[in-house]
């Protein structure tokens, strides 16, 4: 316990000093770097607090974000200047303030690891307690996830669908992707040779398969271990990113994307409406009288999350990588 | 008192930190980071409120549900689905600071 306590203010302490370092930094690059390092000690701090379905999430979710702010500091000509951002002493002030208050006002919140504080009793217990009787998979995590909130999940995942649709209608429309006939291609192996070095497409072409194959794992063991749809979506996207990127220009169009994304989340929406028609409620999969309607149910739903989320990814990356200045007009 | 409840202290700092970043800060690419630092501190502070001393990870197998304890399951379910809430939102917001800062010259 005490070597916990220790490793939590070493991670406390060191992302105090990236905060500070983020706050007077004046490069666009430098706060991608700082973002990667944070979220590293983010995963690693939720690990420690005993969630490492979370921490898995914030693992995967960090590379996306590197990614993405790369390829959107290159849409917008970025140039090794300065940003003009001045130390506002004023705000700073008050800001801290707010925070002192806060702080004193967090005396009354319940004590930092402790039992038998009231938010560890009612809820919480109660799924400890049925989810092995009532559900019948190990993870908790992924049983609340699935079917005691199933609805709730249904609606964040709607969420993530709707955020990649708007980044697809945002995003400028490029002549030579819409006129493309095919939905998907691979190019030949004489065009893949320009995309990159020898040493990086040897490596990654060493280190996809294991991406691949993790993200894969993740999604079927999601009831009896940490992981599950959304850590699988989120890998699997990577992988496929990190092939566009290093060794083919896979040519997915944006369209084709977007429907895989919108069927992954039908999937999970027709599960729910399989309940309705046969009976129960909505997303209610005690259909069988047993446990077997609840496994089959949250495999189902947990493989619709994981496509629609990696079809999202890929969606957004899609949109945020096309070389817009190569094109005339926007 | 204030060493014990370090977690919920360090996170409601960051929230003001990322509040701070998002309001001084002339640079729209340094806000959107404001905002994701914002998103974190309350995530963490979810995440701590979860957390029991010599406690599982919530994962049980079998019959072991009752006799062990387990760290609170609930907000990891909820904050588990804010961080891709989260990162499709960030994406939408590239996508308009692409559109603004191209369209200026």
């Amino acid at each position: 316990m005490m070597i916990e306590v220790y490793l939590i203010q070493f991670i406390i302490f060191v992302s105090f000093l990236l905060i500070l370092f983020f706050i007077r930094s004046k490069d666009r690059l430098d706060i991608v770097i700082f973002s990667g390092s944070f979220s590293l000690l983010t995963a690693v701090m939720y690990l420690l607090l005993d969630a490492p379905d979370v921490a898995m999430t914030e693992a995967a979710v960090g590379v996306l974000v590197t990614i993405f702010s790369i390829y959107a500091l290159k849409a917008v000509h970025y140039v090794d200047k300065e940003i003009e951002d001045k130390f506002n002493l004023p705000l700073f002030v008050l800001a801290l303030g707010f925070a002192s208050l806060l702080i004193y006002a967090a005396k009354d919140l319940p004590e930092f690891g402790n039992e038998h504080t009231i938010s560890q009793q009612t809820l919480a217990a109660y799924y400890i307690e049925n989810t092995y009787k009532e559900i019948g998979i190990d993870s908790i995590v992924a049983a609340i996830l699935a079917s005691y909130r199933g609805f709730d999940t249904l609606l964040e995942t709607l969420v993530i669908l709707v955020g990649g649709l708007s980044v697809l209608l945002i995003s400028p429309v490029i002549a030579s992707r819409a006129q493309q006939s095919m939905d998907c291609h691979v190019p030949k192996a004489l065009a893949m040779a320009s995309r990159m070095d020898l040493l990086t497409r040897k490596l990654v072409r060493f280190i996809l398969p294991v991406i691949i194959l993790f993200g894969l794992y993740l999604q079927m063991h999601g009831e009896i271990s940490p992981g599950g749809g959304f850590q699988a979506g989120a890998m699997i996207a990577t992988g496929f990113i990190l092939y566009d990127m290093v060794i083919a220009k896979a040519m997915c169009t944006r369209q084709f994307t977007a429907k895989i994304a919108v069927l992954g989340w039908s999937i999970y929406f027709i599960t729910g409406i399989i309940g309705l028609l046969l009976g129960a409620e909505f997303l209610n999969y005690n259909i069988f009288d047993s446990m077997i309607g609840q496994k089959i149910g949250i495999i189902t739903v947990e493989l619709g999350v994981g496509i629609a989320v990696s079809a999202t990814m890929l969606l957004i990356y899609f949109c945020l990588s096309e070389d817009v200045h190569d094109q005339s007009k926007l | 008192m204030y060493m014990i409840n370090l977690n919920y202290n360090f996170s409601l700092l960051l929230f003001c930190l990322g509040l701070y970043v998002v309001f001084a800060s002339k640079d729209r690419f340094k806000k959107l980071f404001g905002l994701t630092i914002f998103q974190t501190s309350v995530l963490w502070f979810y995440i701590s409120l979860s957390k029991i001393y010599n406690a599982q990870p919530p994962i049980c197998s079998a019959s072991d549900c009752l006799n062990k304890l387990y760290s609170n399951p609930l907000p990891h379910v909820l904050m588990l689905t804010a961080i891709v809430v989260g990162i499709a939102t960030l994406a939408v917001g590239f996508a308009l600071l692409i559109r603004i800062e191209n369209s200026k010259d």
